[in-house]
């Protein structure tokens, strides 16, 4: 038995001698790369061309019929004031609800990382929201803060005599309650991420800290903290580059309003692309905030790298 | 040819076919095949069923948003014999989107049904079909309510070519709960003005149990947009001059400013935090018992009378809106259905559209919840019986007028809803809103026409 088999491998050994390593890897990775060529290089770099036409995709029979504009379109809204303020608006959200979602996650993370009975429990309940589709999570919210009926208000105005808030309607807490609704769905993601991290550390540094009396204090500053940052650096570039391309809960909770002031960089981007179909200035407008995202998260690549290469400092 | 040539050159092959087979039209089953592929002239039902070939439908689809309105479309489009109607009714804030999308791609929706601001937009893109010689010659075009046909499909503005057909008429009508009017013994039939309007508002207001008016303020689409555009043309303002594309000094004028702090006055009746309020939070308004009034599309109403949809629905009356003090006049609503220019189905389309554009299949689409265009149907006993809210229809209808009717109107009215939502809101006072909109509207307009008003 066991000589038919080994004559059956060297067999096929033989049949495909010629199929070697390298070419095998040839056979997985063409397929795939040329798969990422058409369906993610290609409209990347049309849309880069678009960005230096006219075009719209709605009143044009062909893209040839577009005219060549040259940089007009990023002059016209690097010198738009309106394209200002939606990223001064993307940045009022992304930077509270990123800090909210870090201070948040992070604690608890650290307040589970104590407990040992029911903690794989809690934190498979705690991460539901973020199982949860976007759209769901702000139609429910929507009821939720309805400031005549929702039950947010309920507790505030009728449990506790509070004031009743416009939450969706009132410029000063639109913006807010949109903090507020991300934070409720990621938070969670930020604390798998930093338990993860916390579970990585050695026992034996705490171990070696308490021989010393060390605080607690010091023990958080100089172990806990530089060994869990890298893993909390990728959670938070993570969460910035999400919360920067929000729409869905902002579409739902507010469409933008009141007025404009909840009209974060990608509602502006998706009623030029898709109410104005200005093809053009809308490709302009996902360039910039490409380059914008890049830039962030090359930022952030450099102090993860740093934080690596100096462990335990 | 190297066998590692050959093998790069099968995985290339194995990728293309991937992508093509991705991209291809599905292949639909022999029965659904277009009438197009099939045999011109079938022979009649004579042969037996086993050498019969198949009936074969053309498809056609239709894309409207999801309201009462659609589900019924969906309903009546079952008994047109000749092709097989999908009705898709999509959410109300990517209606647009959705069929437009279908447009930038050539394809999709073969019917679609749209606003009556986008036929500028449809026509100059080519996406639609003229339809001017099918309505004169298939159509009862003298039957059509003129505005209606006007309204839903012409483009340019009196140039006598259409784009669409009208199908859905609509207009805000007053909805009001009469048992709350007679708690403090208002009389539903003493509002012949806004003024009167604001005045019971206030009253039932001031004790907090009841909310006196509710309405449609959220910026986004065109709600608030059409909540302002009547009252301001009531009280005797324009939206801009359609002759000389000016909007500064028009979009701004007393009249209008005067328009929108009543608006802003109306909206502190309503319930508290209503600045993001669409139909669905004023159906659940007016439904749950819990605010008078309100002037809403009559299409949004169907289930307003049925106790099990909406608690309130006893109590409900109906009646036209008031009048302003320079005038009377209300926001059209209502639809037209055009042909899209990438139907495949060209002829089929047109053959449906004669069909439901037919007095018959209107009478029965006025009482499956519709609203036709055709005077005739309107005067009908069978329009009228359907719903409490029909009589009071006829009576609103001839008061309408619609708004910018250009290919630019999208950024014209996101701008509007944007300004008119901060103001009725108390965010921003109404003069300061409306100088900026016209400020920003007369640039929008400044940059698409370099030259003025096209000759």
């Amino acid at each position: 038995m066991a000589n038919a088999l080994e004559v059956n491998s060297v067999k096929s050994r033989q049949r495909f001698s010629w199929l070697s390593d390298r070419m095998l890897m040839n056979i997985f990775l063409w397929p795939t790369l040329l798969m990422l060529l058409i369906i993610t290089l290609f409209p990347l770099i049309w849309s880069l061309y678009l960005s230096f036409t006219d075009y719209s995709v709605n009143a044009y029979p062909s893209w040839l019929d577009a005219r060549w504009v040259g940089s007009a379109n990023y002059n016209f809204l690097l010198t738009s004031k309106e394209f200002w303020s939606r990223f001064q608006l993307s940045a009022q959200f992304v930077i509270p609800t990123v800090a909210l979602e870090f201070f948040l996650g992070f604690g608890i993370a650290l307040l589970f990382n104590r407990m040992t009975k029911g903690r794989g429990f809690i934190t498979t309940l705690i991460m539901i929201p973020m199982m949860l589709t976007p759209i769901v999570v702000a139609l429910f919210w929507r009821f939720m803060l309805q400031a005549d009926i929702g039950v947010v208000n309920y507790f505030i105005r009728d449990v506790f005599g509070g004031p009743t808030i416009s939450w969706l309607s009132d410029r000063k807490w639109a913006m807010i309650s949109l903090v507020i609704v991300d934070a409720w769905q990621w938070t969670p993601f930020i604390m798998l991420i930093s338990l993860a991290g916390l579970s990585a550390v050695p026992k034996y540094l705490y171990e070696a800290a308490d021989v010393d009396r060390a605080s607690g204090w010091f023990k958080f500053w100089n172990i806990t903290l530089p060994l869990v940052s890298p893993l909390l650096l990728i959670g938070i570039l993570f969460r910035l580059m999400d919360t920067y391309k929000l729409f869905e809960l902002a579409w739902v909770l507010t469409g933008g309003g009141p007025g404009d002031f909840t009209k974060v960089l990608p509602l502006y981007l998706y009623r030029m692309a898709f109410g104005e179909f200005a093809t053009g200035k809308a490709s302009a407008v996902g360039y910039i905030m490409l380059i914008v995202i890049i830039a962030l998260s090359n930022l952030l690549i450099r102090v993860l790298n740093q934080t690596k290469s100096e462990p335990g400092k | 040819m190297s066998k590692k040539m050959l093998w790069i050159t099968f995985s290339l092959l194995v990728v293309f076919s991937l992508v093509l087979t991705a991209c291809g039209q599905q292949q639909t089953p022999a029965a659904e095949q277009p009438a197009a592929e099939q045999p011109a002239e079938q022979p009649a039902a004579t042969n037996p069923p086993a050498e019969q070939p198949a009936v074969v439908k053309p498809e056609l689809s239709i894309t409207w948003f999801a309201w009462p309105p659609c589900d019924a479309l969906a309903q009546l489009v079952q008994d047109y014999p000749d092709a097989t109607v999908k009705v898709n009714c999509v959410p109300y804030a990517q209606w647009h989107d959705s069929i437009f999308t279908d447009f930038a791609a050539k394809g999709g929706v073969d019917v679609p049904i749209m606003d009556s601001q986008w036929t500028g937009e449809a026509v100059k893109g080519g996406h639609v079909l003229d339809m001017s010689e099918f309505i004169k010659n298939e159509t009862a075009m003298d039957d059509f309510v003129p505005l209606a046909l006007k309204a839903y499909g012409e483009y340019p503005a009196d140039s006598g070519v259409y784009y669409g057909v009208p199908i859905m008429a609509d207009v805000q009508e007053m909805a009001i709960n009469k048992k709350i009017f007679a708690e403090y013994g208002i009389d539903p039939n003493s509002l012949k003005t806004w003024d009167d309007l604001l005045k019971a508002a206030q009253t039932i207001k001031a004790d907090g149990k009841y909310d006196g008016f509710v309405w449609f303020w959220i910026g986004s689409g065109d709600q608030i947009q059409t909540a302002y555009n009547q009252l301001a043309w009531s009280w005797g303002g324009e939206l801009w001059d359609s002759s000389t594309y000016k909007f500064q000094g028009v979009a701004n004028s007393p009249e209008n400013v005067a328009a929108l702090e009543y608006a802003s006055e109306l909206y502190k009746t309503g319930p508290e935090g209503a600045g993001n309020f669409s139909y669905g939070e004023v159906s659940d308004a007016m439904c749950n018992g819990k605010a008078a009034m309100t002037s809403i599309w009559v299409g949004v109403m169907s289930g307003w009378t049925d106790p099990k949809n909406c608690a309130a629905a006893a109590d409900l009356v109906f009646a036209v809106p008031p009048a302003g003090p320079k005038a009377h006049v209300l926001s059209l609503g209502g639809m037209g259905i055009s042909v899209s220019a990438y139907t495949k189905n060209q002829d089929a389309a047109f053959a449906f559209l004669k069909w439901l554009e037919s007095n018959e299949t209107q009478t029965k689409w006025v009482t499956m919840g519709g609203y036709s265009a055709l005077n005739s149907v309107l005067a009908s006993d069978a329009f009228k019986n359907t719903a409490p809210f029909n009589p009071v229809f006829a009576e609103a209808y001839p008061l309408v007028k619609d708004f910018y009717n250009l290919p630019e109107y999208y950024a014209l009215m996101t701008k509007q809803g944007e300004y008119l939502n901060l103001a009725v809101t108390g965010q921003m006072t109404p003069q300061e809103a409306l100088d900026k909109l016209a400020e920003e509207q007369q640039a929008i307009i400044d940059q698409a026409y370099p030259g003025g008003p096209p000759k």
